[in-house]
């Protein structure tokens, strides 16, 4: 009896947990708070195709693990949501950073960096054009092929997924006749691709600076130098620091800075990195600059230096446009005026004092 | 023995004949069912050696395979650019200013609030027509993996206009297409460009409380800065059909917290950069980046740089995730002067 009150207990406690949890489940969907537009979008949608290979499944992005002669097929699907037949196009890129230290995969550029051992566009992924018609999928299928190499590191790069067709639609309804400044969206859709080929974890990042230039940055004077990761090996996490300061060449005063966080650096790639004089007047001479760059952690750092000159001309072009006047002439003026009133005060003090001492005699 | 021979020719050739079908499959299941699907669409296919198909009726694939969906079931969505904005900083007399805010929105397309009396399953408030929106339903809400949009701001050209302000084509004819611009160009045979522009986007206000239809209602133009909120939501509490392609919603579970997030930042023309990011666990659903304030962005141009003529620019708009970001990681650096 006891025993049958037991199992009546337990039942019904386990009805009550079912019962409420039941009525969380119901409340949940009864409830959903989920805000997901139904309008249509810009025209077109890609979305990967995780590979089974690939450790992250859920992530929007290609990261793969391969070896020397390896071939991996790359499939992305892309959907046509307009009413109409478009043309699409999917460029393969080779990953850049911007100079704030974040990494692009859409520049459509054919330039390439000097270090660059395997360009992820030559492995393979090839550009090309196809059509989808109205409210279609088409599965887009990219072959990487690692050649028979001893190569060891990170190949970074993306497909670039774009359509003139929906690029024209919009700026023909946004597009207006007038004059001053007029801007025009286009659009792109990117699938970010990752490469470690053979034993790419061996490799790290290396840093120099190439150049340090003299430029003009939003009409003041400044330099841009060029920060260099030479290996095949990439720093991500948000993790980079750079400190940069400008000495005169010897001095030890900070003369300008910039100073930028939570960046990123693509491998073999380059970081065009801004020191503006902001409204100071550039003045021609050797300087230093000195970086301190930092990854976080027990990351590798760096502490890099360079010489650089600016000549006379360099300076007399930037500085046109600063907005701070030049005052040198008038300090110059100022300075030529107040030692001639002080030699002018040093006679009069004089020939009165000898005037004084003469008469002083007479008497 | 005639027979099974007759038999085995039969399989073979039946075998021969689907193959094709079922080499198709394979795509199909690759792009998986939608939400909103009757069943599966069909799935075409196009290689970078230039091949390309499509199912031929009566053979397309989801009458040969796919997955259906019993019941009731919830199916990964898309990552969606839904919407970019029009940035208009209007005509100005030349050396009048070094910074130039954007055109006043008309009210018709400011961010709408929910109204109406009841309010129905139908009623939704929307974003505002000067907004980036950008849907996140790949995975369930907590569960995202976030995302970004980098903004490239091309150089401003010179483009050559006829006396009434209309751009020109190669033929010299009036176009409003522009793809088909033509450009002046310098001695250099270059494109003549305006250098020195910069883009300045303002920081981004994002509600703190849940209030969303209080925080479009009252915080007009949002303070003179850009603003962050879901692009559609509907009235807390209520129940009702779900709208094609949508789900229902209440204003008060998408809290700012699970917000992408935006902070001031500037682009110097030619350059590109991440300007909205969803973190990791962030930026479910759609949500609005709204630049109805017309200090929301301004571009910034040096007065010695300044010339007068027809300037053009183009805005690309790229959607994209990057793996080298930490996107437990909310703030975005910024150049410092």
């Amino acid at each position: 009896m006891t025993s049958a009150r037991s199992n009546n207990t337990r039942l019904l406690t386990v009805f009550t947990i079912l019962s409420v949890l039941f009525m969380i489940g119901w409340w949940q969907e009864t409830d959903v708070s989920i805000v997901r537009a139904d309008e249509s979008d810009i025209g077109f949608r890609v979305n990967p195709v995780i590979p089974t290979n690939q450790e992250e499944k859920n992530a929007s992005w290609f990261r793969l693990n391969l070896k020397s002669g390896d071939t991996q097929p790359l499939q992305m699907n892309v959907t046509n949501t307009l009413k109409k037949d478009i043309t699409m196009k999917c460029v393969p890129t080779v990953a850049v950073t911007n100079p704030i230290g974040q990494v692009l995969y859409n520049q459509m550029t054919p330039k390439r960096d000097d270090t660059l051992q395997m360009d992820f566009t030559k492995i393979g992924p090839r550009p090309f054009t196809f059509k989808i018609p109205a409210g279609k999928t088409m599965v887009v299928t990219q072959v990487i092929k690692v050649p028979k190499t001893n190569f060891n590191g990170a190949v970074f790069g993306g497909f670039v997924f774009y359509s003139n067709d929906v690029n024209a639609a919009h700026q023909q309804s946004a597009s207006s006749s007038k004059r001053g400044v007029s801007m025009f969206n286009q659009y792109q859709i990117v699938v970010a691709t990752v490469l470690n080929i053979n034993k790419a974890a061996e490799v790290t990042p290396d840093l120099r600076i190439d150049r340090v230039t003299p430029m003009a940055y939003r009409g003041n004077p400044a330099v841009t130098a060029q920060f260099h990761n030479t290996k095949p090996a990439v720093i991500e996490g948000q993790q980079m620091s750079f400190n940069a300061r400008v000495y005169y060449r010897g001095g030890k005063k900070v003369l300008f800075r910039n100073v930028t966080n939570q960046m990123n650096f693509a491998p073999n790639s380059t970081i065009d990195y801004v020191i503006s004089w902001g409204n100071t007047r550039m003045q021609p001479g050797n300087y230093t600059l000195r970086t301190k760059v930092t990854t976080g952690g027990a990351g590798p750092s760096w502490n890099l230096v360079k010489n650089f000159t600016i000549t006379g001309n360099q300076a007399d072009k930037l500085n046109k446009g600063t907005k701070r006047a030049d005052y040198s002439w008038l300090i110059i003026f100022l300075i030529i005026a107040g030692l001639m009133l002080v030699a002018i005060l040093i006679a009069w003090v004089y020939r009165a004092g000898k005037r004084s001492s003469v008469k002083n005699a007479g008497h | 023995m005639k027979k099974s021979w007759s038999t085995a020719l039969s399989v073979a050739a039946l075998a021969l004949v689907a193959a094709p079908v079922f080499g198709n499959v394979a795509s199909v299941q690759a792009a998986g069912p939608k939400s909103g699907d009757a069943a599966l669409s069909g799935v075409g296919y196009a290689n970078t050696n230039g091949a390309s198909g499509w199912p031929a009726a009566g053979v397309e694939p989801q009458t040969a395979s796919g997955t259906s969906v019993a019941g009731i079931g919830f199916v990964a969505g898309d990552l969606t650019l839904n919407q970019v904005p029009v940035f208009d900083f209007g005509v100005h007399n030349i050396g009048s200013s070094e910074t130039f805010s954007m055109q006043p929105v008309d009210s018709a397309f400011r961010p709408q609030k929910l109204s109406g009396n009841p309010i129905t399953a139908d009623t939704k408030a929307n974003a505002g027509v000067r907004a980036l929106v950008v849907t996140d339903s790949r995975a369930q809400m907590t569960q995202t993996a976030g995302y970004q949009v980098i903004l490239q701001f091309s150089p401003l050209q010179s483009a050559k206009v006829n006396d009434s302000g209309q751009f020109l084509d190669a033929k010299g004819s009036a176009t409003t297409d522009p793809t088909k611009f033509t450009y002046n160009t310098g001695t250099d045979n270059k494109p003549v460009t305006m250098s020195g522009a910069s883009l300045q986007f303002s920081s981004a206000s994002v509600n703190p409380s849940t209030d969303w239809n209080a925080f479009i209602g009252d915080s007009l133009d949002f303070g003179d800065k850009a603003a962050i909120y879901p692009a559609i939501y509907t009235n807390s509490g209520k129940s009702g059909p779900v709208p094609a392609g949508s789900m229902y919603t209440t204003q008060t579970r998408l809290a700012a917290k699970d917000a992408p997030a935006a902070v001031g930042t500037s682009i110097d023309e030619g350059k590109a950069q991440v300007i909205y990011r969803a973190n990791m666990k962030t930026g479910f659903g759609t949500w609005a980046y709204d630049f109805t304030a017309p200090s929301s962005v301004t571009m910034k141009i040096p007065s010695a740089n300044q010339q007068t003529g027809t300037w053009v620019s183009q805005l690309t708009w790229v959607l994209v995730d990057d793996p080298t970001q930490d996107h437990a990681n909310p703030i975005i650096s910024q150049l410092e002067q």
